[in-house]
């Protein structure tokens, strides 16, 4: 657009102008909020990565130097990169179906997919523990079917800290897929129908494409929380499979090492930062499509 | 030459409503005919379940003599436009062109040639690398009309697909498809509420009513010999009198009108042997062929007038009658304009009314 556009002047009273300033007054106590009691504290918090006796960078030299806290960081990637994944998989045919049904159906499926969200991470969590441990219902049934001799080790591994995370995680990643699929008009499917189209080309030709952006979004929100989340992996993980989330509490909390536990905090909301362009551009790819 | 149609005694039932009820249709290869009613008539009923989209409770469609209510919607090899817009937004006008042929793994160099044919009959040659969104609706149901031809079905099927564009788009849009009709030589079934667009672009018109047949035959037909009362009412205007049947005279109807007066009518289906003298009669005239008369000795009737409207090319004028009927008379041009609340005589303006006679 090479043409500037002027505007007559308009007095400072035209009820353009004055909605945007009751526009403002309206977001202050909202941004008074965040700013005074989130956005400073984390700064704050933040900026003690950079106490230390020798050097300002000391934190830091410490947890680059060492194999342990890599290593911890390379499983809080691939974990939630696993949980992303089986979200994915097992969110994807949940929010095509959401899409296709009306009514009671729906409501009904609705109400299931929200309801993990209306109950605390703890008890669902702790419910996993039951699940899976030793004497837990998975192996009574396993033995039970003489599908194995001894009962399995499957609490306190990176498989069970996936499982429980995708399962706490996954309405995160059905509502937003849902959100986009809605908007594909259903003429699309009768028209590729009579166009010749069979039902894997109608997948993978239209709803896949323009399910895209809420595939970006859900993914990118599952991913996103997973890397800081800590009740689950704390509990069912245990020490083995320790996530990042967890080591900045028994840093914080147990070793009461405060400028440890920022850097930590600093280099997990580094690849938060890192993901963000990315989430930018998914979400400019929906409205050129819209 | 290959696309002709057949509904053998169709039916739909959703529920305990019959949608379609018993309706047999043959449409010839090449020709173009426009299923049309008001809502609810079941007439994209029809067209869904030649396309596959819906499947008859009973009875048969046939393309070219071989049944196709078995074959799945996307074996059926129609072309079909629909009244939304749906083409792809993801993919620009040449890849929603290529979608069907893609999908028949046709080579890329032949849907290369066919995509430039296809935009060609359109006129949209320059088009291709555009993305719908950046199209008007008249270029959408082009390159949508384009995507359902580019791989030659026999039958193209049509559900109201200008209902969407303003009048001057839509009579452009059904120039255009009359040409491409007859440029392709296609078989065309037209879904339409527009009684005024089926009567301009199709060889022959389907009239359906609540799920009826009402009447098939071409716009002349349909317009100049109504089936019926609801037919004569839903293509163009007409005003109802009731009369008695006086009598014969060879396959002209004589009416006796209730004052005294005897007018000819075409007896549409009305014959002799079922309708002897004396049988009720409604009588229906289309106010074209009614005038408005100095003399009301010799007139049809009289009436008050209530409103005139001018619309163009002609003026219509309401009358109201001493029995409190409402008859409508169309005033050309260059005539006078009568004074609402004048009292004033319409005649007929031709010997015989074409536009007919039946049992009351």
């Amino acid at each position: 657009m090479g043409t500037v556009h002027h505007r007559p002047d308009i007095a400072a009273d035209s009820p353009r102008d004055l909605s945007r300033l009751v526009g403002l007054l309206l977001i202050l106590p909202a941004v008074a909020l965040i700013a005074s009691l989130f956005v400073g504290p984390v700064i704050t918090f933040l900026l003690r990565s950079f106490e230390g006796d020798a050097s300002p960078f000391e934190q830091y030299t410490r947890l680059f130097g060492s194999d342990i806290y890599l290593r911890v960081l390379i499983r809080t990637l691939v974990i939630s990169f696993l949980v992303t994944l089986t979200c994915l998989v097992l969110g994807y045919p949940v929010a095509w179906l959401l899409s296709r049904l009306r009514g009671w159906k729906l409501a009904l499926l609705a109400l299931f997919v929200l309801l993990p969200l209306w109950t605390s991470v703890l008890v669902r969590t702790y419910a996993w523990t039951v699940l899976l441990q030793r004497n837990g219902i998975v192996n009574s049934v396993l033995t039970g079917l003489g599908l194995t001799d001894a009962p399995l080790r499957l609490l306190y591994t990176d498989g069970a800290v996936v499982i429980a995370m995708a399962h706490v995680l996954l309405p995160f990643l059905i509502l937003p897929l849902w959100g986009s699929l809605r908007q594909i008009p259903p003429e699309f499917r009768s028209a590729a129908l009579v166009l010749g189209a069979s039902e894997f080309s109608i997948f993978r030709r239209i709803t896949a494409p323009l399910s895209a952006a809420g595939v970006g979004a859900g993914c990118l929100f599952v991913f996103l929380i997973s890397l800081g989340f800590f009740v689950t992996p704390a509990l069912v993980g245990g020490p083995r499979s320790m996530m990042i989330g967890t080591l900045v509490s028994q840093q914080a909390l147990d070793a009461l090492n405060w400028p440890f536990a920022a850097a930590l905090s600093a280099v997990i909301t580094a690849v938060v930062l890192m993901a963000m362009p990315f989430c930018r551009r998914l979400f400019l790819v929906t409205r050129a499509e819209g | 030459m290959s696309g002709a149609v057949s509904f053998v005694g169709v039916r739909k039932f959703y529920g305990t409503v019959e949608a379609v009820k018993n309706v047999d249709l043959a449409i010839k290869a090449g020709e173009f005919v426009s299923l049309l009613g008001p809502s609810g008539s079941g007439k994209s009923t029809l067209l869904m379940m030649l396309a596959g989209l819906e499947h008859p409770s009973a009875g048969d469609l046939l393309v070219d003599g071989r049944s196709i209510v078995k074959v799945p919607a996307n074996k059926r090899n129609l072309g079909m436009v629909f009244q939304k817009y749906t083409l792809f937004p993801h993919m620009t006008v040449a890849q929603n062109i290529a979608f069907p042929l893609t999908v028949r793994g046709v080579s890329v160099q032949e849907q290369r040639r066919k995509i430039a044919d296809a935009l060609r009959v359109v006129r949209l040659q320059d088009f291709g690398d555009r993305l719908p969104g950046q199209l008007s609706g008249g270029q959408q149901q082009r390159i949508a009309l384009a995507r359902a031809l580019v791989y030659d079905p026999p039958v193209l099927l049509m559900d109201e697909p200008f209902a969407a564009l303003d009048r001057k788009l839509r009579l452009e849009m059904q120039d255009e498809i009359r040409r491409i009709q007859q440029e392709l030589n296609l078989t065309i079934v037209f879904v339409t509420h527009d009684q005024e667009e089926a009567l301009r672009i199709s060889h022959r018109v389907a009239v359906l009513a609540e799920g009826k047949m009402q009447q098939i035959g071409t716009p002349k037909e349909i317009y100049e010999e109504p089936a019926n009362g609801f037919v004569a009412q839903f293509i163009g205007n007409v005003n109802f009198l009731s009369a008695r049947l006086d009598g014969w005279d060879d396959k002209v109807l004589v009416a006796l009108l209730p004052d005294g007066r005897r007018i000819r009518v075409n007896p549409q289906a009305l014959r002799p042997s079922a309708a002897p003298p004396g049988t009720p009669l409604r009588i229906a005239i289309r106010p074209e062929n009614l005038a408005i008369c100095e003399n009301s000795d010799n007139a049809l009737g009289s009436g008050t007038v209530l409103e005139c409207v001018y619309l163009g090319e002609k003026t219509t004028c309401v009358l109201r009658t001493a029995t409190g009927a409402d008859v409508t008379v169309v005033i050309g041009a260059h005539d006078p304009k009568p004074q609402p609340g004048s009292h004033v005589a319409f005649d007929l303006r031709v010997d015989t009314v074409p536009v007919f006679a039946e049992a009351a």
